[in-house]
């Protein structure tokens, strides 16, 4: 009897063992069909939609199944595959014309994972590769795969050498070692801009005061204000030169002042010049106009003139935007100049610097 | 009853006089007389007070405000900005093929608000110097003036609006490799002069920097570095100052992209980019920089320099240092071997100061 019972008992908990452990089961769910490594087959419900479930136990497998928005990488071999990039960030933050910025995304990836990065602009028409110095090329190189520090780390690269007002896009796959590569991640997209320049002066004409005995025959209150802005990346250069000496047409003239623009010097004796307050100028000596200035230089008329303001690169974080530099003048003319109306033009000439 | 201005009020009660006030239809308090009210008086320069501190913030606000605006022109909102115009592109380089046509626009913008006259004209550049600086070429010898064709080289662009100028260049079929390279200047024509001013006269040039046909031979180098070195071979401390001077050999012109690789003993590898340049063919280019390494410890540094020419082609050089603080390594070295010295010959040396105090 004891036995029977036993039996019978054995026959109920099997039976409600074998209903708890069909499948995994939730409140809403039960997996009823699952396997690893390649996995279960469809199990069609009552609703008519298939479900499957993969997983890994030591598995090889290579399948992979997907939909228009996820993909699965079950089995063995993808779990030994370095973690997948996230799409790396690429900017223009200095509004360049020939140059990107990205940074690549770790994805969780040890440190010594390294990274390769493609790049295209055509939409994937045609795939080029970032190389190591970070210029563009068509193959991809062992020397191209370089770890996250490698790659700038957080601070990120410039990718150079770029045309001018293109779309790029660029992705990134990962690998740990052998047979650990993976395939590309999500892609990223920026534009390169135009370069560009933009410049003003203060006003176009000059007006000195009369030169009389009162004022020693001197003014050296008059000043041209330039304005520039510009995405060069090694900036811009502004030259100044004039059409000649001061004259009043009928043969009379001021010279002009007879310190070069390499060497201008506190102002003495007679003449028509210029100073200016860039601290920074090529040609010389950076601060030769300024330190223990204000000190002046003649003017020249060759062209494009002598370098009076100007900024060198590389603009890469941001544009240079409404810069000014002040050039100012004096005139001093000698006592026994004839009195009348002397003038010339003077030029200025803004190029960025290549 | 009107009462004077100068009349005193009197105040029986408080006895404190207070002038200037004019009391109108009032009578006059025997009580009141010759006392006066202290907290009129508090009232009143209070009034005062109030009045003179009003006063004083306007001038001191508007008459100030005004002088500043006309005495200090230092920003752009307080500097009337004349000819002002947005060029774009402004730099061109360019691959170009002999025999064939190519087409190319240039935006000009006025940001005026009165209409900007423009004349375009071409002239040929070269470099001037390692800097980048440039200096012009007559026309006549630089052959991409002649390539080139200005559409339309006189416009007339009205306020605020923009206009494209169209740029054509035909390459001949029979034509040298190599590096082309001319300057397209707007200038704007000014309406008839001042006699009694001086004309100043902005232009903006525009950079064409061409390449035709110049084939790739990796075996081939397109540069050389002709000088590479620190400022001394061991410094005291940091700053590190270094030149670097690298020469185009090729034909053409190609951008240099130098980065230095700096190692050292028992710390992490140092990466310094340098700024990118275009060197002309035949040019030699300088970077040099007075503080390379600001915060140097004691070690041995060995540099190893990488100058990308694109497309894989790179220019290697080394080079090295020592920072190790010498002078003071000296002034303690002697001093040591004094108080050995000393140490050692003690008798001696007492001796010595014996008669050199006592004069015995």
């Amino acid at each position: 009897m004891k036995k029977i019972a036993a039996i019978i008992l054995v026959g109920i908990f099997i039976n409600s063992i074998n209903k708890v452990i069909a499948g995994p089961v939730s409140t809403n769910y039960e997996l009823r069909n699952y396997g690893f490594g390649a996995g279960g087959t469809d199990v069609a419900t009552s609703s008519g939609t298939n479900y499957q479930m993969y997983g890994i136990a030591g598995e090889q497998s290579a399948t992979q199944s997907s939909s228009n928005n996820y993909k699965t990488n079950p089995g063995l071999i993808f779990t030994n595959q370095a973690n997948l990039p996230p799409a790396p960030t690429f900017t223009n933050p200095g509004s360049a014309y020939d140059r990107l910025k990205f940074i690549v995304n770790n994805g969780s990836n040890p440190s010594d994972a390294k990274f390769a990065i493609a790049i295209t602009d055509d939409n994937w028409g045609t795939t080029n590769y970032i190389q190591s110095d970070d210029t563009i090329g068509s193959v991809l190189g062992s020397e191209d795969w370089q770890t996250y520090a490698g790659w700038g780390s957080a601070t990120g690269e410039y990718i150079t050498g770029l045309q001018s007002d293109t779309t790029y896009k660029i992705k990134v796959k990962a690998e740990t070692g052998k047979f650990t590569e993976t395939g590309w991640g999500p892609e990223a997209s920026t534009a390169t801009l135009v370069p560009s320049l933009i410049f003003g002066i203060d006003s176009h004409k000059v007006s000195f005061d009369a030169l009389i005995s009162e004022n020693s025959f001197t003014d050296a209150s008059k000043q041209t204000v330039l304005t520039t802005s510009t995405n060069a990346y090694n900036g811009y250069s502004i030259y100044v030169r004039d059409t000649g000496v001061l004259a009043d047409g009928l043969g009379n003239t001021i010279a002009e002042y007879t310190s070069p623009n390499s060497a201008p010097t506190v102002w003495t004796g007679d003449g028509f010049g210029y100073t200016t307050n860039d601290s920074n100028l090529a040609g010389g000596t950076a601060d030769r106009f300024t330190s223990g200035g204000p000190k002046y230089a003649g003017f020249v008329t060759s062209a494009p003139g002598d370098p009076v303001a100007d900024h060198t690169g590389p603009i890469v974080e941001s544009p240079i935007s409404n810069e000014q530099f002040t050039v100012s003048y004096k005139v001093k003319a000698p006592s026994n100049t004839p009195a009348g109306i002397y003038t010339n033009t003077v030029i200025y000439v803004v190029v960025p610097v290549y | 009853m009107n009462i004077n201005s100068n009349i005193e009020y009197r105040n029986s009660r408080h006895g404190t006089i207070i002038k200037n006030y004019t009391l109108r239809n009032c009578h006059r308090d025997p009580d009141l007389i010759g006392r006066s009210d202290p907290i009129m008086i508090l009232k009143t320069m209070g009034v005062a007070s109030s009045l003179l501190l009003l006063i004083f913030a306007m001038t001191l606000f508007f008459p100030s405000r005004i002088l500043a605006q006309a005495d200090t022109p230092s920003s752009l909102s307080s500097v009337f900005v004349n000819q002002l115009i947005r060029v774009s592109p402004v730099l061109f380089n360019i691959t170009l093929s002999p025999g064939k046509r190519y087409v190319y626009k240039i935006k000009v913008d006025n940001l005026q608000i009165s209409p900007l006259p423009l004349q375009a004209r071409m002239e040929g550049f070269d470099t001037d110097d390692e800097d980048g600086g440039y200096k012009e070429k007559p026309g006549s010898t630089s052959p991409l003036i002649n390539w080139i064709k200005i559409g339309n080289p006189d416009l007339l662009i009205p306020s605020q609006s923009s206009r494209n100028l169209e740029i054509s260049v035909s390459i001949p079929d029979n034509v040298e490799l190599g590096g082309y390279y001319a300057v397209l200047y707007l200038t704007p024509v000014l309406s008839g002069s001042n006699n009694s001013s001086q004309t100043v006269l902005p232009k903006i040039g525009v950079i064409f920097l061409a390449s035709i046909g110049v084939a790739q031979n990796p075996n081939v180098k397109k540069g050389e570095i002709t000088e590479f070195k620190f400022g001394k071979w061991i410094y005291d401390k940091a700053p590190v100052d270094y030149i670097l001077r690298v020469k185009n050999t090729s034909l053409d012109h190609f951008s240099a992209k130098p980065r230095l690789f700096i190692k050292t003993l028992f710390k992490d590898d140092k990466e310094f980019e340098l700024p990118e340049k275009t060197i002309l063919p035949g040019k030699i280019r300088r970077w040099a920089q007075a503080s390379l390494i600001k915060d140097g410890e004691i070690g041995f540094y060995n540099v190893r320099l990488l100058v990308s020419l694109g497309k894989g082609m790179e220019l290697e050089g080394k080079s090295s240092f020592i920072i190790f603080p010498y002078r003071h390594f000296i002034i303690l070295t002697l001093s040591l071997l004094c108080l050995i010295y000393t140490v050692w010959n003690r008798k001696k040396v007492l001796e010595a100061v014996r008669i050199i105090v006592t004069g015995k």
